[in-house]
């Protein structure tokens, strides 16, 4: 039986109206617009079909759908007829049997009938249909015109296109225009000749296609299908969960057999991503059966020693002995650990409470240090929660989106396709960015201010903005009036409105014209519902905070908070990043945001933990390695995070790394800091483990343990049992009991349970008595923290400026097919799209320096140089260089210094001074 | 263990001259990003005590006068304030 | 006598795409020479074509007893007109007398194409001096629901072939919400046989561009397309052009006469594709996509070119708007019979002794049009099948010629009127053949989103080739039958729901020519 029994054929129809019609002689209801294929479907009425699904437009070309209507004339497609009052449909008739019984007939003439041996067998739903219409006999003779003997196309690595399996129903094309949005798939040519083609027949891999796998989820037969099942056969079973790459948390099926995850599939059940995926979700799961995956415990008593297999016990007692050994030589606060953003709510949460609790201070920090802790303080001051506003579903009602500083079509692809779409549905959209990312010039999608202003200029630009909301009468005064404070509004609007904030001021210094400026803000401000979306090109600054707040200022001044379609949203990196923050991996919050010096939530975890708990702030990840570099931070647990990698100032982080005397690293593979670990614990993957996510809208979901855990631990149980060796008492038996605990002592969290969660599927915290189920939309009738606060925000440059002699800027970003620093995707076949970072150069600068599409390029910054090939494009400004840090070859985080932003100290990735020279040794 | 204790029990000798330059900078950012509150001296120190761990407020209160000579009239203050404690 | 102080004499020689194919230009330029190399002051003047093509070049002169036509006109012909003093009229074994009083027209309602053949079609003023815009003038001074009652009560329907009531389009698309509207032209005339609409753009356009004026005014549009095939280069340039006048004389553009309401007018040329005929594909095609049919509902007129409500017309039914308004929607509804009011624009093509247009009242027989029009066969042997309709219009034999050509009655003999093409068959046409052609031109022109189309178009020719082969006739005949059944009940658009009308009707009507007895002893046409 296919898997997909429950899609209803057409998309649901919100009308106002609820419609009475009879349906084979029941009498059915349902709203007006609904299509008489999806009100029969909700009625439990199956009427064949083949060109529909409930996540496409009806497109009426299957012909297997025709119903017969009183009254009305011929045999209407029941995909494309909406309900109307009173219709008497009958869905099954002697005529009605007969011209489907033709229809299928003739499409089986031309289809090879290799049942038996096809990669879909079992799986096909022309296979179905042609069961469901009895089909007795073809009576077309061999000899015909066929598709047969047409090449496959095999160019994708993850998937084949077979034409002669093809029905060409156009699903896939459907699916890739309107889910994607890439419009890569036609039919091209007319009649017989009509045929699947992606882009102008490159082929898959040379064609537009993003292999996002929405036309080969969409695909009713073998034509498009996963390679993997065609070498291994159909999964035998499946297991519901959540993707470990992005922040948009889609809920994925894991298909397999036996121990072998054969595929990873959409669930369509899934509200983050209601059955879409991308290619690193759907496809490059690879990694985690990897033979680089290490299974068993490393030790070595110095950095240039071997490593030595152990057991777990031998490892576990090690690191307990050395971190109690450094605490009792070097004190209390000498060591720390780096929770994982990879790792599930219930492995963070102990991390947390093993430094709190057995380390006994609270030295602990996780990734959002280096990219979204501006979101959480900047949010936290304004509206008085560290989270986004919304949920992705919002953004179906916004008229204008604002994109700052994100590049959501390769970093957030799920959430790229869905905005696409409304962008598509005519909502505007204004991009602010240095670089002309894909939403700029896209497919049918195009922005109407494209603000590229000068990296480091954020603050600047977005007091522009609200100086031109202000002085031109566009502030939403009966929202600030009723749901923010009076008096820092009076102040801030004071503040804005000074001349100095004028976008003919700042001009120079951002170097966008002040009259797009003026045109943009009175774009956003005019708007009934403007959302604005943002990502690391707004935290990743001296002034990353100053920049959410002044984001923060925008919305609430215009009133664009507190329903659908509005909304300050980040877009968060890392798949569990939000929950990693939530957990209180942060060395100055609790679980819950509450800040250590609180004293009634610390005295809640005291009480339950048994501990006194510190009340003056932990170390931050950079000032741990400062502080390891002046000699007083001596150990540290670093749970998947590759922070030689990852980290800015790299020699810097090397030195501090090798300053400490025990490194120990928990993680998949011996990555890049693993060179510097004395102890390496293996990870599980997110294919090997229970527990929770949660994503950039605050949804948490159910991860759920597919195959058993390589090395044998799941990442909690490698915590819990370093507790238990450093004697501090844990004794989890299921994650579920941590999440019991988490909801005990968080207030958002107190509703939340594995019972809740199996019942909803997932759930967007806040979760509690007030919410039972969850809140997809936060500051509804009030902000979290009563009024909303204006906070002043004075633009401070960033020492970070070009000079003599280093002229350009450069600034750093992501690519679809690789993530982050690439430990999983480089082991995938996600290579065949990007194998390796390339920089970005404007035409103008190389042609100044000499500089050839394709030469090796010297790139030096203050605190470094390396080497990469040179891009020759207008996509950059000039004055602009753009690379991505997704190899370690190019050292990419060498050249990023040491500057950061002024309350989170979340790194200035986003602007670096450098020097690019074409390479001594360059061939011409 | 007494926290507070422990955190003063550090016997390691004074910050280096380029940590203890980095930490003026860091605190010069934040005095930066506090001039336009109504009391930004206050306002820097309460970000301090909130996000800075007692180390790093150590190591300012280690800045010479040579040092200090160069910090803003804000940062002054503040580090004024650090050393009453 | 000095010839500059002479009245030239006015000769008028068309350039109508179907004159100009049997040298037309030649016989202008002829003319011109002969004219100049005798001194004669002369003035050509190039005009439609009135639409009777078996006398083509068809030379006329304005003498004072009023037009006097001569044709057909070869350039050989031109020295001997001259030497006879054709410029007055005189006689000649070429001359033809008054054309209106000519047989063929004089029975003719001319509503429509009254002014073909008669006016320069690029010159406003001759548009305006045969009674060009008068119909406009009144529609301004008219509210939007009255302009769409004057269409409803004329009895008005679709011309392309759907024959649906244009007055209730109007009405769906002015009452359908949104600040955007758009008026379509559907001059992607591609059955085989017609030529209506290619006159009217060559030799009226005027004409549309009021009508299409007027329809826009009444649904609330202020721009409009005319979708053009690409086989019309004549008539791209004559619209074209009128369209330039009619803007530079005010009567496109932002202010249409001063009215202070706006219309603005393009023409977008097809790409040759007979489906993008079909009013939706045609809408595809007009956003810059393949010319793939949609899915009705939603119907265009609710959400059609770019999903704003669109009003789609033949040209014909847009062209016929002028006279609605300036003869009177009574006046309009007086002629035709029953459910079919006004004229309609018959061609007649194929083998055919008279071919040309004939424009009449609804309600005159078959027979009457195929044999006092069209004089019967060009080939002298009896009539055995015509085609109605265009290429997928049901074949018809003699036992039919008493039918009125009138919409309902056509219906209910499984046939219909279509475009108004008719296609003369005699008897040595093998019906066999003609139903294979008809699975044939649908499989060509299918656009191939349907499967009852894509596929079952080429089945039937298949299956037919195996008829035609000499194979089993019975059980593939069954099979055949039973599949243009299948089409004609599944198919997404007429494109393959009408490919049943000629292949059921040639079997019902001919069933001898599919038996292999019957064909081994029948002449085989080309």
């Amino acid at each position: 039986m296919r898997l997909c029994d429950d899609d209803l054929g057409t998309p649901a129809r919100l009308g106002a109206a609820t419609v009475r019609l009879t349906i084979d002689g029941r009498t059915v209801e349902a709203p007006e617009g609904t299509s008489l294929l999806r009100a029969a479907a909700q009625a439990g009425i199956r009427i064949p079909r083949l060109c529909a699904s409930e996540r496409l437009e009806p497109f009426g070309s299957c012909r297997l759908c025709l119903v017969q209507i009183e009254g009305g004339r011929g045999y209407p497609a029941s995909c494309t007829t909406p309900v109307a009052e009173g219709m008497v449909v009958h869905t099954h008739t002697p005529r009605l049997t007969e011209l489907r019984r033709g229809v299928m007939e003739l499409y089986l003439s031309d289809h090879p009938l290799d049942c038996l041996t096809c990669s879909a067998n079992g799986d096909c739903e022309l296979q179905e249909m042609a069961a469901l219409v009895g089909v007795r006999r073809i009576r077309y003779p061999a000899g015909g015109q066929k598709h047969a003997g047409m090449p496959v196309d095999g160019s994708n690595p993850y998937f084949a296109f077979d034409a002669e399996k093809c029905i060409v129903c156009a699903r896939c094309v459907r699916a890739c225009d309107e889910i994607q949005g890439s419009f890569a798939l036609t039919v091209a040519g007319r009649g017989f000749a009509a045929a699947v083609t992606a882009g102008q027949g490159e082929g898959f891999l040379g064609s537009e296609c993003v292999s996002c796998g929405a036309c080969v989820q969409a695909c009713p037969t073998a034509a498009l299908m996963e390679k993997r099942v065609i070498e291994e056969g159909l999964p035998e079973r499946a297991v519901v969960t959540t993707c470990a790459y992005c922040g948009v948390g889609c809920s994925f099926r894991v298909e397999l057999k036996g121990e072998v995850p054969v595929r990873l599939v959409p669930d369509g059940r899934g509200r983050a991503n209601e059955g879409h995926s991308c290619v690193k979700g759907r496809f490059a799961f690879g990694y985690a059966t990897h033979p680089d995956r290490v299974r068993s415990p490393l030790v070595r008593g110095s950095i240039d020693e071997p490593w030595r297999e152990v057991g777990w016990d031998e490892a576990i007692a090690h690191v307990a002995a050395e971190f109690r050994r450094i605490q009792a030589r070097y004190g209390r606060e000498a060591i720390g650990a780096v929770a994982s953003s990879r790792c599930t709510n219930e492995e963070v949460y102990l991390v947390q409470k093993l430094v709190r609790a057995a380390f006994g201070n609270n030295n602990v920090d996780n990734c959002a240090r280096v990219c979204h802790s501006p979101t959480g303080y900047g949010l936290k001051r304004t509206f008085g929660e560290s989270a986004g506003t919304q949920d992705f579903a919002s953004v179906d009602h916004a008229d204008v989106i604002m994109v700052i500083g994100a590049n959501p079509t390769e970093a957030h692809p799920v959430f790229g396709a869905r905005l696409k779409r409304r962008l598509r549905q005519g909502a505007r959209l204004i991009v602010i960015d240095p670089r002309t990312t894909g939403l700029v010039h896209g497919p049918h999608v195009r922005a109407e201010y494209h603000l590229a202003l000068r990296p480091g200029t954020n603050v600047a630009l977005l007091n522009a903005m609200a100086h031109v909301i202000v002085t031109e009468g566009l502030v939403d005064e009966s929202f600030v009036a009723q749901r923010c404070e009076a008096d820092s509004f009076a102040r801030w609007r004071a503040f804005i409105a000074d001349p100095r904030h004028a976008p003919e001021a700042v001009e120079a210094e951002t170097g966008v014209a002040a009259e797009q400026v003026r045109a943009a803000a009175r774009c956003y401000a005019s708007a009934d519902n403007a959302a604005i979306y943002y990502g690391l090109g707004v935290t990743e600054h001296s002034q990353g905070a100053t920049t959410v707040m002044a984001i923060a200022n925008l919305a609430m001044a215009t009133g664009n908070i507190g329903r659908p379609g509005v909304g300050v949203n980040p877009l968060r990196g890392q798949n569990n990043v939000q929950g990693a923050c939530d957990m209180g991996a942060f060395p100055h919050e609790l679980p819950g945001y509450r800040h250590v010096s609180e004293p009634v939530a610390r005295a809640a975890f005291e009480a339950h933990w048994g501990v006194t708990i510190s009340p003056e702030p932990g170390l931050r990840l950079p000032h741990m390695l400062a502080e390891a570099r002046e000699g007083r931070f001596k150990g540290i647990y670093i749970q998947g995070e590759d922070l030689a990698q990852s980290e800015p100032d790299l020699e810097h982080v090397h030195a501090a790394l090798e300053a400490m005397e025990c490194v120990v690293v928990q993680d998949l593979f011996l990555n890049e800091t693993a060179r510097y670990a004395h102890v390496f614990l293996p990870g599980a993957s997110f294919l090997e483990k229970d527990g929770t996510f949660t994503n950039a809208e605050r949804r948490i979901s159910r991860v759920r343990r597919a195959i058993p855990p390589l090395a044998g631990l799941e990442d909690w149980e490698i915590t819990q049992r370093l507790a238990q060796a450093m004697e501090y008492p844990m004794a989890y038996s299921h994650l579920s009991e941590i999440m019991d605990e988490i909801a005990r002592l968080t207030p958002q969290f107190s509703g939340v349970s594995y019972t809740l969660l199996e019942r909803l599927g997932s759930v967007q915290w806040p979760c509690n008595e007030e919410a039972p189920h969850g809140t997809p939309l936060m500051h509804r009738e009030r902000f979290v923290r009563g009024e909303g606060s204006f906070v002043l925000t004075e633009y401070v440059p960033t020492s970070e400026r070009p000079d003599g002699r280093r002229e350009l800027l450069l600034t750093t970003g992501r690519v679809l097919a690789q993530y982050n620093v690439g430990t999983q995707t480089r082991r995938t076949a996600n290579g065949v799209w990007c194998s390796a970072d390339v920089l970005e150069i404007h035409p103008q600068d190389a042609e100044a320096r000499g500089i050839a599409e394709g030469d090796e390029v010297c790139i030096e910054s203050r605190m470094g140089q390396t080497r990469l090939r040179a891009k020759v494009s207008e996509r950059v400004r000039p004055g602009v260089v753009f690379t991505t840090f997704h190899f370690p070859a190019s050292k990419t985080n060498v050249l990023v210094t040491d500057g950061s932003d002024w309350a989170t100290n979340c790194p200035e990735y986003k602007v670096v001074a450098v020097r690019v020279e074409r390479a001594a040794g360059a061939s011409a | 263990m007494n926290p507070a204790e422990d955190l003063r029990s550090e016997a390691v000798a004074v910050p280096s001259a380029a940590y203890r330059a980095r930490l003026l900078a860091m605190l010069e950012r934040v005095c930066a990003n506090c001039r336009a509150e109504p009391d930004p001296v206050a306002a820097v120190l309460e970000h301090l005590r909130r996000f800075w761990h007692p180390w790093l407020r150590q190591a300012l209160t280690a800045l010479d006068a040579q040092e200090r000579a160069q910090a803003s009239e804000t940062a002054r203050q503040v580090l004024e304030r650090l050393d009453a404690g | 006598m000095n010839p500059a102080r002479e009245t030239p004499t006015v000769v008028y020689v068309p350039r109508d795409a179907a004159a100009l194919a049997v040298g037309a230009d030649a016989v202008a330029e002829a003319i011109r020479a002969e004219a100049a190399r005798r001194a004669l002051p002369l003035q050509l003047k190039r005009t439609g074509s009135r639409g009777l093509f078996w006398l083509e070049p068809l030379v006329e002169v304005a003498t004072p007893q009023g037009r006097i036509a001569y044709g057909p006109v070869q350039p050989e012909d031109v020295p001997g007109l001259f030497a006879a003093g054709f410029l007055a009229g005189a006689a000649h074994p070429l001359r033809l007398g008054v054309p209106a009083a000519l047989p063929y027209l004089q029975g003719q309602d001319r509503l429509l194409h009254a002014r073909l053949g008669v006016i320069e079609p690029d010159r406003v003023d001759d548009y305006l001096a045969t009674g060009g815009y008068r119909a406009l003038e009144q529609a301004l001074a008219l509210e939007p629901p009255e302009l769409v009652a004057q269409v409803q009560r004329s009895g008005l329907r679709g011309r392309g072939g759907a024959a649906f009531p244009a007055g209730i389009k109007w009405d769906t698309v002015r009452r359908a919400p949104g600040p955007t509207k758009y008026v379509v032209c559907n001059a992607d005339e591609g059955d085989s046989g017609t030529f209506a609409d290619r006159m009217v753009l060559e030799g009226d356009p005027f004409s549309l561009i009021e009508g299409m004026t007027i329809a826009a005014l009444a649904v609330g549009a202020t721009q409009g397309y005319v979708y053009l095939r690409v086989e019309y280069p004549h008539a791209y340039r004559t619209l074209t052009a009128a369209i330039e006048l009619a803007r530079a004389r005010g009567y496109l553009g932002p202010d249409v006469c001063g009215s202070g309401r706006a219309f603005e007018l393009e023409v977008r040329v097809g790409a040759g594709a007979y489906v993008c005929g079909e009013e939706t594909a045609l809408l595809e095609s007009l956003e810059g996509k393949r010319g793939l049919v949609r899915a009705k509902p939603p119907l265009p007129a609710l959400a059609g070119l770019f999903g704003r409500p669109t009003l789609v017309h033949n040209v014909l039914t847009l062209a016929t708007v002028p006279v609605i308004l300036a003869e009177g929607a009574e006046a309009y509804r007086d002629y035709g019979c029953g459910n079919s009011r006004g004229t309609l624009s018959l061609q007649l093509a194929g083998n055919v002794r008279r071919p040309g247009l004939v424009e009449k009242a609804f309600g005159m027989s078959l027979g009457e049009l195929l044999y006092d029009y069209g004089g019967g066969t060009a080939s002298g042997r009896p009539i055995r099948a015509v085609q109605v309709g265009g290429p997928l219009g049901a074949y018809l034999s003699p036992s039919h010629f008493d039918l009125p050509l009138d919409y309902e009655t056509f219906a209910a003999a499984g046939a219909m009127l279509g475009h108004g093409g008719i296609v003369v068959f005699d008897d040595t046409v093998d019906m066999a053949r003609m139903a294979r052609h008809a699975f044939a031109f649908c499989a060509d022109e299918s656009c191939g989103k349907c499967t009852p189309c894509r596929i079952g178009s080429v089945r039937g020719r298949e299956a037919l080739e195996r008829v035609l082969a000499g194979g089993p006739v019975e059980a593939e005949l069954a099979l055949v039958r039973e599949l243009a059944a299948t089409m004609r009940d599944a198919s997404l658009c007429a494109l393959g729901g009408m490919t049943a009308y000629p292949v059921l009707g040639a079997l019902e009507h001919f069933p001898e020519d599919f038996t292999a007895r019957a064909r081994s002893g029948r002449p085989v046409q080309g």
